[in-house]
């Protein structure tokens, strides 16, 4: 008996599924219904419970991010690696549509990631880095787009909302890109350095800060992007020791932050921010 | 070649609109958090996207099958790393979804079944998510957890009565 009412709630479930009611399902099962109503209507208040929608933000986005990964070779994740009529390709298709939304392009600017027009300033930050073709130019932009990225961040722990896992792990990508870009302008580019090494001290701030009611699941993440940090920030220092005085190319290391672990001499850690997953 | 890695493309595209709300439903009354659900989302499908010449060798396994199984193992990484520590407050994380008057009655549904799930096994757990959130059949269902139509007919059953039992005492 219960190896064939397992039976007939699956066919009622598949019809419940399928949109018809319970009344019409159970009309079905005339034999077994007044045991199949009661499970049918749980089934039926599961199903609706879990219609739940994605945030028409995130839907954007996401599909922005996966065309955008799909538009390049699987496993290569970079602008290099496309050919020039590709990027070409990619600039004009870019532009056109820089040209539709540009109505709304002034209107994201200050968006936050947990606003609708949110998709449209990372889309237009990806047109424009389109014109950035030399290492420098490249590295530059990159570490501009890790400080929109932190200001986000700060923006957002300030009025009290909660910080998306991926902003912690896009801040990580763009100065890791910036980082690749650098690599090979370093020793000719001082003034790159200074900006690492700034925008690392910053980040370690923010970053620890945000550790300090981190719940777990966003741990790894915060603490594999303070481990890059403080790997940037060695790097810098080397290359502008190496370059000369610290007096003569940015300020001093006493305004650039303790080191990783080190909170200021007192001891004392800044006030936590609001950190990704917790919520107001 | 070129035009073979087109066809792929399109048929990945198709799929993604096919499947992004039902993998979201899923991983969202699994994990019972919009923002975790929307990064475990994403991650999915890029990992499906990536790995998609391994799916191809694999005779026999719907697409389907094969994306709900990496969702799922998404699922299962993720549930592990929060359980070593506390667990997530689950309080209005769906807020944001909608604004209208209904979105109260759609939150306060999807809180008590987010509890009443919790009284159930993983297993039936993975069943009543996948069919009624993923909105795959039981054969596909079958194919996801590695199992016989039959076993997971009978969790199925289980977990509808389970969830009657939870439900009905929530209730009074």
């Amino acid at each position: 008996m219960n190896r064939s009412l397992e039976d007939i709630l699956d066919q009622a479930v598949d019809r419940l599924l399928a949109g018809e009611t319970v009344e019409d399902c159970l009309a079905a099962y005339p034999d077994v219904a007044r045991e199949l109503e009661p499970l049918l209507r749980t089934a039926q208040a599961v199903a609706k419970a879990a219609a739940v929608e994605p945030r028409p933000g995130f839907v954007a986005e996401a599909r922005y991010r996966m065309r955008h990964t799909m538009s390049q070779p699987r496993g290569r994740r970079r602008w290099p690696s496309l050919s020039l009529g590709r990027r070409w390709a990619l600039l004009v298709g870019a532009v056109l549509l820089l040209l539709v939304t540009s109505g709304m392009i002034p209107a994201s600017a200050n968006a936050l990631p947990d606003e609708p027009l949110y998709p449209i300033k990372r889309a237009q930050e990806q047109v424009v880095n389109l014109w950035f073709r030399d290492d420098a130019a490249l590295a530059g932009r990159r570490l501009d787009l890790a400080g929109h990225r932190l200001e986000e961040m700060e923006c957002l722990s300030r009025r009290g909302r909660r910080i998306p896992p991926f902003l912690v792990r896009d801040l990580t990508e763009e100065t890791n890109l910036a980082e690749q870009h650098m690599e090979r302008q370093l020793a000719l580019r001082v003034d790159l350095a200074q900006r690492l090494l700034q925008m690392s001290t910053r980040q370690q701030a923010v970053l620890e800060q945000l550790a300090e009611g981190a719940p777990p699941e966003a741990e790894e993440d915060i603490q594999q992007a303070l481990h890059r940090v403080e790997e940037r920030r060695q790097r810098a220092l080397h290359v502008l020791e190496q370059q000369g005085p610290m007096e003569q190319q940015g300020p001093p290391m006493e305004q650039l932050g303790p080191p990783m672990g080190q909170h200021g001499q007192n001891g004392q850690r800044p006030k936590p921010m609001a950190s990704p997953t917790e919520a107001p | 070649m070129a035009e073979g890695a087109a066809v792929e493309h399109d048929a990945f595209a198709e799929a993604y609109e096919a499947y992004f709300g039902r993998v979201y439903r899923y991983i969202a009354v699994r994990v019972g958090d919009a923002f975790e659900a929307e990064d475990l989302t994403s991650e999915t499908f890029l990992r499906a996207w990536r790995n998609l010449p391994s799916f191809r060798k694999r005779d026999g396994v719907p697409f389907s099958a094969w994306l709900f199984r990496i969702a799922h193992n998404l699922v299962v990484d993720h549930l592990r790393k929060r359980s070593r520590g506390s667990a997530v407050p689950l309080t209005d994380r769906f807020e944001s979804m909608t604004n209208t008057e209904e979105a109260a009655e759609i939150n306060l549904t999807f809180d008590e079944l987010k509890q009443a799930i919790e009284g159930l096994t993983e297993a039936q757990r993975q069943v009543i998510g996948l069919r009624f959130a993923g909105g795959l059949s039981l054969a596909e269902v079958a194919q996801v957890m590695n199992r016989s139509q039959g076993a997971v007919k009978a969790l199925q059953h289980a977990g509808v009565v389970a969830l009657r039992r939870t439900m009905g005492r929530s209730k009074r």
